[in-house]
């Protein structure tokens, strides 16, 4: 016993494993974490894009904003995009006339909770897209 | 008592050992680089793909605004067209609110029969030098379609 504990045969090894096994998880989580990153901000554009479609299709700013809010959250929800606390859609005209044009702003804070072990931060992604207000249609202002 | 000295003993030796301390320096340098490389292919790939999902998102909306010019004498006579300089320029319009400050620009705009085509195209520069500078460039198609319930009626 003494003899295989006094040895130095295999030490080296011992260390790099007790180094090299935590810094492999720790590469695997950022990977995760910056990959769930990108792919929540393609989510979130085009969230936008379609909420914006959504909204450029109604009739009044309330059933704008409604829509919008709708359009944005179960298109995230479908892409697999979990934002804490749900995304935030605001929507915003120029002018609520046929011709103007509606920008929809999606923001959504990615869930990192379960990458508590980096310490990942939580990010918050915001994307706007515009789209042109309907020509044919009727409005209320 | 004594399997705690020696287990103390063991790690001084692991710690103090310079035994395969250039492979571990080594092991270090490779490391960190496949690390940043990975970070970066992911980063700047994600951005690429959101700046190409954004730029055909406005190639879409311009294309369906300009696709919105009707011809109202051929609307009254039954059959909607499009008024070809003016869905060009409709679009050109909206291309152009659309792209700004995105630092996209509207590549052309194509209006053949009921069909409006836009492209716009935009460069990204990349974070990391893993991949190299893209243009993305992207169609977005609208066609005017008449109809109550559903396309042709």
């Amino acid at each position: 016993m003494t003899g295989r504990l006094g040895d130095d045969r295999g030490s080296s090894d011992v260390a790099a494993m007790m180094f090299i096994v935590p810094l492999a998880f720790g590469a695997v989580m950022l990977f995760t974490f910056v990959g769930r990153q990108g792919a929540g901000a393609e989510g979130v554009v085009h969230a936008a894009h379609v909420a914006a479609v959504a909204a450029s299709t109604e009739r009044d700013a309330g059933s704008a904003q409604a829509a919008a809010t709708r359009t944005a959250a179960s298109t995230l929800s479908a892409a697999g995009t979990a934002c804490a606390g749900g995304p935030s859609v605001s929507v915003a005209a120029d002018a609520w006339a046929s011709g103007g044009t509606v920008t929809v702003t999606v923001t959504c804070t990615v869930a990192t909770g379960d990458l508590g072990a980096i310490d990942a931060p939580a990010r918050t992604l915001t994307a706007s897209a515009s789209a042109v207000i309907d020509t044919y249609r009727g409005y209320e202002t | 008592m004594t399997w705690l000295r020696r287990l103390r003993r063991l790690a001084t030796r692991a710690v103090a050992d310079e035994r395969g301390a250039g492979y571990m320096a080594a092991f270090i340098v490779l490391f960190g680089t496949l690390t940043v490389g990975g970070v970066g292919l992911l980063v700047d790939s994600a951005r690429i793909m959101a700046a190409e999902r954004q730029t055909s998102s406005s190639a879409f909306e311009a294309a369906r605004a300009g696709a919105q010019a009707v011809d109202a004498a051929s609307t009254r006579a039954g059959g909607a067209t499009l008024t070809a300089d003016q869905a060009q320029s409709r679009a050109a319009a909206a291309a152009g609110t659309l792209v700004s400050g995105s630092g996209g620009q509207l590549a052309g705009v194509e209006v053949t029969g009921d069909k409006v085509v836009v492209t716009i195209s935009r460069s990204v520069d990349p974070w990391f030098p893993v991949v190299g500078a893209a243009t993305v460039t992207e169609t977005g198609t609208a066609r005017l379609a008449v109809g109550i319930t559903e396309e042709g009626q």
